[in-house]
């Protein structure tokens, strides 16, 4: 609906790729994921049949196309946290780091969920299971790392919100 | 006279001595996200000190707070959002929200977007209409944060709503007003009757074009946080008398509607009305209309 249909497939492989990096399993009908200038949002029937292409932003908001890259929203993240996916669980102090845009380090991570694999890319939660948001791990985690040493990289966290306001 | 006193006076007028305030800063729980019991806790552990707003069934006051309530985990999670006491008040007014189509026909930066679909349980659909995209960028991210799925947003002028080709169950206006003193320093500097009365032209004709797309039971709820009458009382007497609208009585925080403003004699029904004059919370006015039969 609306989107130039191979751009549409495009940015459909792209999201699925990035869940599939995640280790999820969970796919989107693309009937229900509109395509809005590089911006995908999932859509309901209720919404679908009520809305006009001219839309800002419709739906749950999933993420975008940037220059062949996909940022995944909050939302997305959120949807995936909740499924089986790789996933750090980390300590009360790293969750206030990593919202500022730090690094995580081996001995502030609970638990591990998931791939533990140099390379592979984790979401990213606090001690209540909230997702933060989602990182690259540059040192397998079940390895113990040189001290001082992060292991997992930052790419994106909540703290964004108050970023893009500024 | 001095353009201050001169407001000051019409306040006068209306039945309340100027004091000047700084409203409490308030949140409201978005409830579809966390169970309220269970922010409370998290928020009083970081060393938030809150105090429940009476009159608001998700509000609550910040007393005091180490860290910015703008900036904590649970902020950013859309466990709540920053909203001033009296402008939670225009959605509390509306019923029965699941399922419905609702129009939020001024709706940048979306605190009350936020607030419908929290009540509506995310289910039914939003039309959210802003003309300045800076304020829709700031709706979105609002949108994305909260968790919010139900809302279709538009950069579009509400009075142009026919054009969406929908009838809706409940429509806020949330209407472009003059503010008030409590927000802006200069207010009494910067504002003139005459810009009063043109915001309250472009009220008119929100109100006209937004009347037309309501459905036959639907609601409306207007609300501006002007303190002048023009905005208010007399928009709302106007549209009763021109609109085929009628104002519903709505039991919440703030003083009647004025019936005599300036020597003018208004319907009675207008005193159904609220005027929230500042202290605790922000200036306001809220009014509850729905079709005539
Ligand atoms: C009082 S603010 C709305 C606040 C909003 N309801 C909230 O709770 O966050 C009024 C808004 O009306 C918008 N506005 C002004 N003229 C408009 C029009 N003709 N159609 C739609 N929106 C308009 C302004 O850009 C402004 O964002």
């Amino acid at each position: 609906m609306y989107a130039n249909l191979e751009e549409s497939g495009k940015l459909m492989n792209l999201i699925k790729d990035f869940m599939q990096k995640l280790g999820s399993k969970i796919s989107f009908g693309s009937e229900n994921v509109l395509n809005k200038k590089g911006k995908l949002f999932l859509i309901n029937k209720k919404l679908h049949e009520n809305s006009q292409s001219n839309f800002f932003y419709a739906g749950i908001y999933l993420g975008e196309n940037k220059q062949g890259k996909f940022i995944p929203s909050f939302n997305l993240l959120f949807i995936l946290s909740k499924q089986k996916t790789n996933k750090v669980i980390i300590d009360k102090k790293a969750a206030w780091l990593f919202i500022y845009g730090k690094d995580i380090f081996r001995e502030r991570i609970l638990k591990v969920e998931g791939d533990t694999k140099k390379g592979a890319i984790t979401l990213v939660l606090n001690n209540f299971e909230d997702c933060l948001g989602f990182g690259e791990i540059i040192f397998d985690l079940d390895k113990k790392p040189n001290k001082g040493e992060a292991v997992v990289n930052n790419i994106l966290d909540l703290g964004d919100f108050l970023r893009r306001e500024k | 006279m001095s353009k201050r006193d001169f407001f000051i006076n019409r306040y006068k007028h209306l039945g309340w001595n100027f004091v000047n305030v700084r409203p409490n800063q308030a949140f409201r729980i978005n409830r579809n996200n966390i169970e309220p019991e269970e922010l409370l806790r998290r928020l009083r552990k970081s060393g938030v000190k809150l105090e429940q707003i009476p009159f608001l069934k998700n509000g609550y006051w910040i007393v005091q707070s180490k860290t910015s309530v703008g900036a904590t985990v649970e902020y950013l999670l859309g466990f709540y959002s920053i909203q001033g006491a009296a402008s939670q008040i225009p959605v509390s007014l509306f019923t029965k929200m699941k399922g419905k189509k609702v129009l939020d026909a001024c709706a940048a930066p979306g605190g009350k977007t936020v607030q419908l679909a929290d009540l509506m349980g995310n289910t039914g659909l939003i039309v959210a209409l802003d003309i300045n995209k800076r304020r829709l960028r700031a709706l979105a991210n609002h949108l994305e944060r909260c968790h919010i799925s139900n809302s279709i947003v538009y950069l579009f002028d509400a009075r142009q709503s026919s054009l969406l080709n929908l009838k809706f169950d409940r429509i806020l206006i949330d209407a472009p007003c003059s503010g008030n003193f409590t927000m802006d320093k200069n207010w009494f500097n910067r504002r003139t009757i005459k810009d009063i009365k043109q915001n309250a032209r472009l009220q008119r004709e929100l109100l006209i074009k937004c009347t037309d797309c309501l459905e036959d039971h639907g609601e409306i709820v207007y609300s501006t946080c002007s303190l002048e009458p023009e905005e208010n009382e007399l928009n709302m007497d106007w549209a009763i008398a021109n609109l085929n609208l009628r104002i519903d009585k709505i039991e919440c925080y703030g003083e009647k509607g004025a019936i005599s403003v300036f020597g003018k004699k208004l319907n009675n029904t207008v005193a159904r009305s609220r005027r929230i004059w500042p202290g605790k919370t922000q200036g306001f006015f809220v009014c509850k209309l729905r079709r005539k039969w």
